[in-house]
């Protein structure tokens, strides 16, 4: 059975880059354009892992994330966070949320890969 | 030392030497009167002496005065041309950033400077016209030179003076100018961020379209890569394919030319039994001439048994009917025979012609397998051929899709790019729309308020940067971006 993945990011190109990559490897994809809509898509369907930019309007990245955690059925869903943010103290506030693995943008789509497969089956 | 100056500089130190040189010569001629040598040559000595001391040490003080003056020269013109530039550069500071206070503030500075330049180089040339009597005897066109100098530094100065005492006027002019610039940049602060935010969300739609088009064309080239498996035969999932076909239809055209080996064998089978039959037709020719034969005994012991019933006369008459019937059987017997062997005859010449034809047949049935042999194999060559072409050409076209996807993937790479340039026009758009929101602030506010803190303002702009390259970029180098390798930090 097909692993699903929620991909919460504003910009529409990546949103798409993103979709086609993880489709063509055999996830379902569930997309979310910001922080606020990615919470309402967390409607108790099976997630199996959520990636998540940082920077996006309405709500951003580390306060979804937080807000997810909260929640029993997503609390031990892993997360990777997919942003151009290379802050330190923003990635120690997102390590503190929870989130498994930051991945700097530009990704290449093989090392994403890579990541996700190997948080999915950790 | 002033007065040493002085002294050296009006002549008066000659009656110095002369006096000290008198001096001794009487000292001398005292001292002499006690020795044996002249009182007179002594006193003559030592005045020559000190007159030769007095003119070497008078000389040695207007080369070390020359050599000082034009250290002191070289030193104001290159000071005088560093605040050419540095008046210029802060006068173009001045307009370009709006800072008249500054501009003010430098300007005071400068006069200061230039007043007291001024003043220095009066002095210095007073200085030098109380000694241009001496210099004329030692160096007139050096003299000459350095007063022409100074005489152009002097203009100089005087330019820069009243173009100083100008600047009030400028800097009035300039703050008519930013009046002017407050209410363009309230027109065409909302303009450039609603272009730039215009040219963005554009971007945005078309890379997406793009990224889409890409993962189409990706999808497609999959799917035929696979149609292309499953039509070869490839993949070992498949149970169709080109190779299956070719080898089912080897072995069903195997059974099929069998199938006609066989029947031709029946033909052969069915030949020889039609042989075998015209062996049948010799018998029964036979057997019909021995039905003649009877039929032709039968006829002449009839023909006997008349001439023996005549004979017997009236008795014998009933004998000579039965005999007249049996003649008459004998000749049907023989008109039988006959139509038998006929009738032998033509199934005999009948036989024949089919076994002429079946042997025809036969001939051409064989050779129409032979062909059939040969096309199916020549058919299932060509056909083996095609597979093998086909799956050679499946192999490259899986090839060029692993090629292709890899491209892909790069371009998506690529792709990113147009989040990175969303997050930085987006910056730029806030702080152009923070920019009007201060200038629409500072409208409203007292005149001798209007200022901007421009080093905050680049501080807080800063902050809001998410990429170093953005931080690269604000300290004015040249940021450049790497997509090499993904940035992955496990937590």
């Amino acid at each position: 059975m097909a692993k699903t993945i929620l991909f919460v990011e504003d910009s529409a190109s990546v949103r798409q880059v993103m979709n086609s990559t993880l489709t063509r490897e055999g996830y379902d994809v569930i997309l979310a354009c910001d922080g606020q809509d990615a919470l309402t898509k967390l409607d108790g369907t099976k997630i199996h892992l959520i990636i998540s930019d940082v920077n996006m309007p309405n709500m951003d990245g580390l306060t979804f994330v937080k807000a997810a955690k909260q929640l029993p059925a997503y609390k031990f869903t892993p997360i990777i966070m997919l942003t151009t943010e290379t802050q330190e103290e923003k990635m120690n506030e997102g390590k503190a949320a929870g989130v498994k693995a930051w991945i700097v943008k530009p990704f290449q789509p093989a090392q994403l890969l890579a990541a996700v497969s190997q948080l999915i089956q950790a | 030392m002033k007065e040493a100056i002085k002294f050296y500089r009006n002549e008066y130190w000659l009656v110095f030497p002369l006096l000290v040189s008198g001096g001794l010569g009487a000292l001398g001629i005292s001292v002499s009167s006690r020795f044996v040598m002249s009182g007179w040559a002594m006193a003559a000595g030592l005045v020559i002496m000190t007159g030769g001391l007095c003119y070497w040490s008078r000389n040695r003080y207007r080369m070390s005065l020359q050599a000082t003056e034009q250290r002191l020269f070289e030193g104001l013109q290159q000071k005088n041309e560093e605040i050419i530039k540095a008046l210029q550069d802060t006068h173009q500071e001045a307009v370009v950033q709006a800072c008249a206070k500054q501009t003010e503030v430098e300007r005071k500075h400068l006069k200061t400077l230039i007043t007291d330049l001024a003043h220095r180089f009066d002095v210095l040339s007073k200085r030098l016209g109380g000694q241009e009597e001496e210099k004329l005897e030692q160096g007139e066109d050096v003299h000459s030179s350095v007063e022409a100098q100074i005489a152009d530094l002097a203009l100089r100065f005087d330019t820069l003076k009243i173009h100083l005492d100008q600047q009030p006027a400028d800097t009035e002019r300039q703050e008519q100018g930013i009046d002017g610039l407050d209410s363009l940049c309230q027109k065409v602060l909302p303009i450039w961020s609603s272009q730039v935010e215009m040219a963005r969300v554009h971007t945005e739609e078309s890379i997406a379209d793009l990224a889409q088009r890409f993962d189409a064309l990706s999808k497609r080239l999959d799917a035929a890569v696979m149609a292309s498996q499953n039509a070869v035969g490839g993949d070992k999932d498949s149970d169709g394919g080109i190779v299956e076909l070719l080898k089912d239809s080897q072995l069903e055209l195997g059974t099929i030319t069998k199938a006609l080996g066989a029947s031709l064998e029946e033909k052969e089978k069915l030949l020889s039994s039609i042989e075998g039959l015209s062996g049948y037709t010799e018998q029964l020719s036979k057997m019909a001439w021995e039905v003649s034969s009877i039929a032709a005994q039968t006829n002449l012991l009839a023909l006997n048994a008349a001439i023996q019933s005549a004979r017997a006369g009236d008795a014998g008459r009933g004998f000579s009917v039965v005999a007249d019937e049996v003649r008459k059987l004998s000749r049907s017997s023989g008109d039988v025979g006959k139509k038998i062997t006929e009738t032998i005859e033509s199934v005999s010449e009948a036989i024949e012609d089919t076994l002429a034809i079946s042997r025809k047949f036969a001939r051409q049935d064989e050779e129409t397998l032979g062909n059939a042999e040969h096309i199916i194999a020549s058919v299932l060559r060509r056909f083996s051929r095609a597979a093998s072409g086909l799956s050679d050409s499946e192999e490259l076209l899986r090839t060029e899709n692993n090629a292709i996807n890899y491209e892909i993937s790069d371009v998506f790479v690529a792709l990113q790019f147009q989040d990175r340039v969303s997050q930085i026009l987006a910056l730029v758009c806030d702080d152009l729309n923070k920019l009007e929101q201060h200038l629409n602030g500072l409208k409203n506010e007292d005149n001798s308020e209007r200022s901007v803190n421009v080093e905050q303002w680049l501080e807080e702009l800063a902050k809001t940067y998410t990429m170093e390259e953005q931080l690269t970029a604000h300290d004015g180098a040249k940021a450049e971006i790497k997509t090499n390798q993904t940035n992955i930090t496990f937590f």
